[in-house]
């Protein structure tokens, strides 16, 4: 294990940063896993007018959690209860994690 | 102080949209960005803007051209659902203003001018929501130098 799996497995394992999650690519079955979520709110371009402010949700995931699947749209995470559906996905340059950008109905 | 005639517009605009959309919150002068995931939506801010004169078109009265926006935010359950919501909203305004003509001495015939439309992207807004801008002018005209109510 390198010292950057090492440190992703860690964050993920923290308790005060990490949480258990379930990922699945529909209609398959869930698999356990940990995500780090991130909440970033910011004012959003206008058309003109006032503007906006919203937030996104991000969940950030071990690569090795979910085995071989490569995250994409349509695939699911399900959060405290919640399934939320994943919009977009990036790996990091190293290949250990990947971003999912999740929606909210 | 009498009432500029540009106040007199927005004003009898935000009692029409009031009038007509009884359940859309509507903001005049609005300066904050609508928070979209906390505030209640859908919502209606009511701009003033530019205006344009003329005073070759009628000898003694000055003939203006008095612009303003309307935008609209909609939240909705799907990404959809987002976009026919704003379609709906929009078309609203469009027939609560386009072609209306106050009753108040000294302004015309409110136009539509044109409309923007967005749809948030999802690295933005997790929740599906957008916004449009409608732009609109109205017909105004005064005494020469004198652009408030008679």
């Amino acid at each position: 294990m390198s010292a950057f799996e090492a440190m992703l497995a860690a964050l993920h394992a923290d308790s005060n940063i990490g949480i258990p999650a379930d990922f699945r690519r529909p209609p398959g079955p869930w698999v356990p896993a940990r995500v780090v979520l991130s909440r970033p709110s910011d004012a959003l371009g206008g058309l003109g007018g006032v503007g906006a402010r919203a937030s996104s949700l991000v969940a950030t995931i071990v690569a090795g959690d979910i085995a071989s699947l490569e995250p994409r749209r349509g695939d699911e995470v399900l959060i405290n209860g919640v399934v939320h559906r994943v919009e977009d996905s990036e790996r990091d340059p190293l290949g250990l994690s990947w971003r999912l950008t999740l929606a909210e109905g | 102080m009498p009432t500029p005639l540009r106040e007199a517009a927005l004003a009898a605009i935000g009692d029409r949209l009031t009038a007509e959309l009884p359940s859309i919150a509507l903001e005049r002068a609005r300066r904050a960005a609508v928070d979209t995931d906390t505030e209640g939506l859908p919502r209606l801010v009511l701009t003033g803007t530019d205006r344009e004169a003329d005073e070759t078109a009628e000898p003694g009265s000055t003939h203006y051209t008095l612009g303003f926006s309307v935008a609209g935010y909609v939240r909705a359950a799907s990404d959809l659902e987002a976009e026919q919501a704003l379609s709906v909203l929009h078309a609203s305004v469009v027939a609560a203003l386009a072609g209306w003509t106050p009753d108040v001495d000294g302004l015309g015939e409110a136009s539509e001018q044109g409309a923007e439309f967005r749809l948030y992207d999802t690295d933005e807004s997790s929740k599906p929501a957008g916004e449009f801008l409608a732009r609109f002018s109205m017909l105004a005209i005064a005494p020469l130098g004198a652009p408030f109510m008679p």
